[in-house]
């Protein structure tokens, strides 16, 4: 009976080199933390219309509107300081 | 409360507000919760699948600082989206007040719909709760069946309590209902009394 065995699979190999040290840096990252603070702001103006408008005045949303505004502040705080390490 | 936009009459209040049971978001919560961890699975994959990927990467600077702000963005992605899909399952809702049943349906954030259903033209409500986890965490569908041509049916699905719902509405209705009989019986009864006096 012959030896058969399940071949063995070979990783695939990148010869090339990525260099991001050109694209990652303090003003890109910035940049980048800057665009997404503009997509956050629009969504949040027309999350804050919607539960303004249709919430009632429950205790639920303003449960909500603390707990949204609280969290992504102190996740902002914590990109922008991670720039500042970078 | 504020009902302002609901338009309310001056002498009707909500009695009543019926939302989904929270079941129907959980699903959604658990899978952003397990999003969180997915860069963390993906390096993991990436790390015993494809090693020699790292090796061709050089990063600048403090790579825990670089990946802590990537997360962190994540983190706020999710975040958002979470609180999205929680404001489109809160506006989603009845409000049943003395006089009629109010439709608020939030299909999609921009995209909302308000139907009013007066109790006099309410013909039968329906629940139905079928499967366990229905019957253990007590959610159902309800269905109220309209009399008039060309009025649609109310359907609300996986309602919390909905024996208790059928409840309230069946009484309105019957209030409703009960009430012109109510006012000529206190008629004759006046008419009645006034006969005698005289």
């Amino acid at each position: 009976m012959s030896d058969v065995s399940i071949p063995k699979i070979t990783p695939p190999q990148f010869p090339f080199a990525i260099n991001v040290s050109t694209l990652l840096n303090g003003t890109s990252l910035s940049l980048f933390l800057f665009i997404f603070f503009v997509f956050y702001f629009i969504i949040t103006c027309v999350l804050m219309y919607h539960w303004s408008r249709y919430g009632m005045g429950h205790q639920g949303v303003v449960v909500a509107e603390t707990l949204f505004i609280f969290i992504s502040v102190l996740l902002f705080i914590v990109a922008s300081l991670s720039i500042s390490y970078f | 409360m504020n009902y302002e936009s609901l338009h309310l009459d001056p002498d009707e209040h909500v009695i009543l507000e019926v939302r989904k049971h929270w079941i129907v978001f959980f699903g959604h919560a658990l899978s952003l919760f397990l999003g969180a961890f997915l860069p963390f699975a993906i390096f993991v994959a990436i790390k015993i699948f494809l090693p020699g990927i790292f090796a061709n990467i050089h990063l600048p600077g403090n790579t825990y600082a670089l990946f802590l702000f990537f997360y962190s963005l994540w983190i706020l992605f999710l975040w958002i989206s979470f609180f999205l899909e929680w404001t489109k399952y809160y506006l989603d809702v009845w409000y049943v007040t003395e006089k009629r049943i109010i439709d608020v349906e939030q299909k999609r954030i921009f995209d909302r719909e308000i139907t009013n259903l007066r109790f006099d033209k309410i013909q039968d409500v329906t629940i139905d709760v079928h499967g366990f986890v229905s019957t253990m965490l007590n959610f159902g569908n309800i269905k109220v069946q309209t009399a008039g041509e060309g009025t649609p049916d109310f359907t609300l699905m996986t309602v919390k309590n909905p024996d208790e719902v059928r409840r309230i509405i069946f009484s309105q209705h019957n209030e409703i209902g009960d009430a012109p009989i109510a006012y000529a019986k206190k008629t004759a009864e006046a008419e009645e009394e006034e006969n005698l006096t005289k």
